[in-house]
């Protein structure tokens, strides 16, 4: 299956951007939309790694896909992506009286996301 | 002192019928200030009705005030300047924001603002005090308040701004200040403010501490201070006589060992509970002490006349030569040589006028002629000489005996009394006596034994007088000194008694003060004690722990707090027995109803992040509760987390949520929050509809915030059905955790089945087709991204929402 959408490397920058640029339209609004955003890119690194080592994973849910992960990449990154993920579903489905995610705890999302993304391109490209 | 508690002081005063006494003047006076009390301890006693009347006429009845808006700049967790909006008038409002997210600094700033030159109640730790200043944006840093203050047209604005380096205390109010407003009491008495932290406290410090932050409220501070002026008027006072007291002591065991008679009067004067002190300066004012018995007699017996040696040596002279010149005339009678010598004048004076003729005594004849006249006329001075001497020898002997017994008179009946001064007088009455006694029969042994005797009588004077003299002496050396430091001591006994005189009335006062405060005490508390139990029964939905009544006790420091708590209908409950989330419901029970006081200019109260800690349905109580407090009051509480306004939607409370995001570099935005289906439906439109985002980012952001308001609609339908339905917070909130996906969320809401999520697309699809697209679009699109019209997904999600909100 052939990507639709913006690459994950797009999505992650659009999230930066959100975050760091204040701006009237997004006032209020950009902490989930940021969590949404890094979640994409997320899970699209997570496809485009199994579309290309093992086709079919990708059709499984998220969780199985981040723990196999954990043989292909270095351990301790699979584990934080899997942390990231499961905080970033949290946000990004209405969860019990929790508010918006802080600022602080995006950017150490989108810092995993990126990594995470950066590991697949590179493990691909060998 | 408030006016409206001087006044409640002076009515009971007058109704216990005080009157215009001393220490009723006294009473007031404290309660007006340290210099009304100096003014009527100086004398001026009836000015304390005066001054009363005044500050009760004077009072300005506080104005009250509504918040408007709170600006923050550079302070805390916010950098760039953010205002707070907030309606003036009485309601809820919420400002909701993750811990972090700067909300917590607005409530902060309000209070720093209102209160900061008036700290002391606070016990801030150094720490919070040097990092107040924004990370981000050290400087400018200022907060503002915007108040609408009743009576006064437009907006009356509080700035408080910190220059670079200034200290959190030492920051510059401009505009109007708090004194100003008159609050600065009211700010103490009634602080609009509570705190998590402060709450959670609460019952940390024991009852003592409790009942001085309840009866802080009360505004009972002021008796305290007032009965403390008193104190500290009474404790100098009390102190001043003690001390001459004490040196008195001394003074006074100096005085028993002195016999001087002086000495003795003063003791007399001094020794009883109320001294003598006029008696005292009169003694001490006594220049001689010629009426002091015992100091006559010694000055009487050092100068006593006793015979001296000259005296007696002159004495025996005198009577040696009479005896010497009485054997030189002895044989010679005087009254014959006399007689005889005036015989023979008569003679003589018998032959000058006949001439020669017979002797005329014895008839010799012609015995008388020119032969015997010359004979004759010697013989008759010689005779007569004779006769003379011995005249002059008998007046002689006797002006010698006159002279003897003068000098031999007895001895003074003083010397008996010698012994009264502590003298010996038995040698020299001895010798004295001797003396006297001497028999004068034989002038010249008489002489011999004056001569013998007058040697040991003039010693034994000689040592009676010197001993006098040196006694006088001594008394005089002992109680000079002691005079001197009486004369130092009556001048601090006279102003130490002045001053003392006071003690009774400052006594009487402070003792009816503490009286009256305990009876204002329990009248003022009284309706607190009332809300506190009202807005207990509110907050404990479904608690078994019941608040009987919260009673002010004791005075000193054994004053304390009863809470009188029933757990289970059991009596005697302790607070041990509660959760932290039990006990902040109880302070807050306590605490809350002092800002519906209506003595209280502050129409709102700023409540930081009650929620902490309560179970969830203790939210629905605490809800509830502060809608009743929001109905006259204006309640402005800062939240973590989304469980009040959850509950707050629910019970379909009226109140403004506004939501409070902290970007990097502290930028905060702040916005009013909707309902979360609202919020999910606006932020998907807003999104929609913005030019400047890019189309990579609303394509993939959109369709999940129409999922996400797809959720909170089947949630909020879930939630209000089944709590409604008296399943407890818990259990739903298990049910929804079961219920991760979309789908079964849906199904949960529409079949209240967890278990029917495959027939959810069919029962939307027979809403409408838009819907149905809206359902898989979101569904689908949240991971992938939707290419088509994203203004068309969120109408249809905003249909889908509201057909399932209609379930519930």
């Amino acid at each position: 299956m052939k990507r639709i959408g913006p690459t994950p490397a797009e999505l992650l920058s659009a999230a930066d951007d959100l975050l760091s640029e204040a701006s009237d339209a997004t006032a209020g609004r950009w902490p989930r939309a940021v969590a949404i955003l890094c979640r994409q890119a997320l899970e699209g690194s997570l496809h485009d790694f199994w579309r290309a080592k093992a086709p079919g994973v990708e059709g499984t849910p998220e969780r199985a896909q981040l723990l196999c992960l954990r043989s292909y990449i270095a351990p301790d990154l699979a584990a934080r992506a899997e942390h990231t993920w499961t905080a970033l579903s949290r946000a990004c489905h209405h969860h019990a009286y929790e508010l918006s995610p802080a600022a602080s705890e995006l950017a150490g999302w989108l810092q995993t996301a990126d990594e995470l993304d950066r590991a697949v391109r590179d493990r691909l490209a060998r | 002192m408030d006016a409206t508690l001087l006044r409640i002081v002076e009515e009971r005063l007058d109704a216990d019928g005080a009157g215009n006494h001393d220490w009723a003047m006294l009473v007031l006076a404290a309660c007006e200030g340290p210099d009304a009390l100096g003014t009527v301890l100086g004398g001026a006693a009836q000015k304390a009705r005066e001054l009363a009347a005044e500050a009760i006429a004077g009072a300005a009845d506080p104005l009250d005030a509504y918040l408007r808006s709170i600006t923050v700049e550079g302070f805390r967790g916010i950098g760039p300047a953010r205002r707070l909006e907030v309606q003036p008038g009485p309601g809820l409002t919420l400002v909701i924001g993750r811990n972090g997210s700067g909300k917590s600094s607005f409530a902060e700033g309000l209070e720093i603002l209102l209160t900061a030159s008036n700290w002391r109640w606070r016990d801030r730790s150094v720490v919070w005090k040097q990092g107040w200043r924004n990370l981000h944006q050290p400087s400018p840093t200022s907060v503002s308040g915007e108040f609408a203050i009743e009576g006064q047209p437009g907006t009356t604005t509080i700035t408080r701004r910190w220059t670079h380096g200034a200290t959190l205390d030492a920051g510059d109010v401009q505009t109007k200040p708090a004194a100003e407003l008159g609050w600065t009491a009211a700010l103490e008495t009634y602080r609009p403010f509570l705190s998590y932290s402060e709450l959670g406290s609460m019952f940390d410090a024991g009852p003592t501490d409790l009942h001085d932050r309840l009866s802080s409220i009360l505004g009972l501070g002021e008796l305290e201070d007032a009965q403390r002026l008193l104190k500290d008027a009474r404790l100098p006072r009390e102190k001043q006589l003690a001390a001459a007291k004490k040196r008195l002591a001394p003074l006074l065991q100096r005085l028993t060992g002195l016999t001087d008679e002086r000495a003795h009067l003063v003791h007399a004067a001094l020794k009883g509970r109320t001294w003598d002190l006029n008696a005292t300066a009169a003694v001490l004012a006594r220049t001689d002490d010629a009426d002091s018995s015992g100091a006559g007699l010694l000055r009487s017996l050092a100068m006593i006349n006793a015979p001296s040696v000259e005296d007696t040596l002159s004495l025996t002279e005198r009577i040696a030569d009479v005896v010497a010149r009485r054997a030189q005339i002895s044989g010679t009678q005087a009254g014959e040589a006399s007689l005889t010598a005036s015989l023979l004048r008569q003679a003589l004076l018998l032959h000058e006028s006949h001439g020669d003729g017979d002797c005329p005594v014895c008839g010799r004849a012609s015995a008388i002629d020119a032969g015997w006249r010359e004979q004759a006329e010697t013989r008759a001075s010689e005779l007569e000489a004779k006769a003379g001497q011995v005249r002059t020898l008998e007046r002689e002997e006797r002006m010698v005996l006159d002279a003897a017994a003068r000098l031999l008179s007895d001895p003074p009946p003083m010397l008996n009394r010698a012994e009264e001064v502590g003298l010996d007088a038995a040698p020299l009455l001895e010798a004295w006596s001797a003396f006297a006694d001497v028999p004068r029969d034989d002038l010249t042994s008489f002489a011999d034994q004056l001569e013998v005797l007058i040697g040991p009588l003039a010693e034994a004077a000689d040592k009676l007088k010197s001993a006098a003299t040196e006694e006088l002496a001594r008394r005089e050396d002992l109680w000079r000194p002691v005079a001197i430091e009486l004369a130092a001591w009556l001048t601090e006994a006279r102003a130490a008694q002045e001053a003392a005189a006071k003690v009774p009335d400052l006594t009487e006062a402070e003792k009816w003060l503490k009286t009256a405060a305990m009876g204002i005490r329990q009248e003022r508390f009284a309706p607190i004690a009332e809300g506190a139990k009202t807005l207990w029964k509110t907050l404990s939905q479904n608690s078994s722990i019941e608040l009987e009544d919260v009673v002010l006790e004791g005075t000193g420091p054994s004053r304390h707090v009863t809470l009188d708590v029933t757990i289970d209908g059991v009596e005697g409950a302790g607070l041990g027995v509660m959760s932290q989330g039990e006990l902040n419901a109880i302070a807050l029970s306590l605490f809350l109803p002092r800002v519906t006081l209506s003595e209280s200019p502050f129409r709102f109260v700023v409540i930081d992040d009650p929620v902490q800690s309560m179970d969830p349905s203790r939210v629905d109580g605490l809800a509830l509760a502060l809608a009743s407090v929001a109905k006259a009051r204006q309640v402005l509480v800062f939240t973590h987390d989304d469980r009040l306004p959850e509950a707050v939607r629910r019970m379909n409370i009226d109140a403004r949520v506004i939501e409070v995001t902290r970007r990097e570099r502290s930028e905060v935005d702040l916005r009013p929050s909707l309902d979360p289906v609202a919020r999910n439906l606006d932020d998907a439109r807003a999104l929609a509809r913005t030019k400047e985002l890019p189309d990579v980012v609303a394509q993939q952001v959109v369709p999940n915030f129409c999922r996400l308001a797809i959720e909170a609609a089947a949630i909020e339908v879930v939630r209000r059905r089944r709590i409604g339905g008296g399943i407890s917070h818990a259990a739903v909130e298990d049910t929804l955790a079961n219920a991760p996906k979309t789908t079964s969320k849906l199904a949960l809401a529409i079949f209240d089945d967890i278990n029917r999520g495959g027939d959810v697309a069919r029962r939307v699809s027979q809403w409408g087709e838009q819907e149905a697209d809206a359902l898989g679009i979101s569904t689908r699109g949240s991971h992938a991204g939707y290419r088509g019209s994203l203004e068309d997904l969120v109408r249809g999600t905003e249909r889908l929402c509201r057909r399932l909100r209609e379930l519930a």
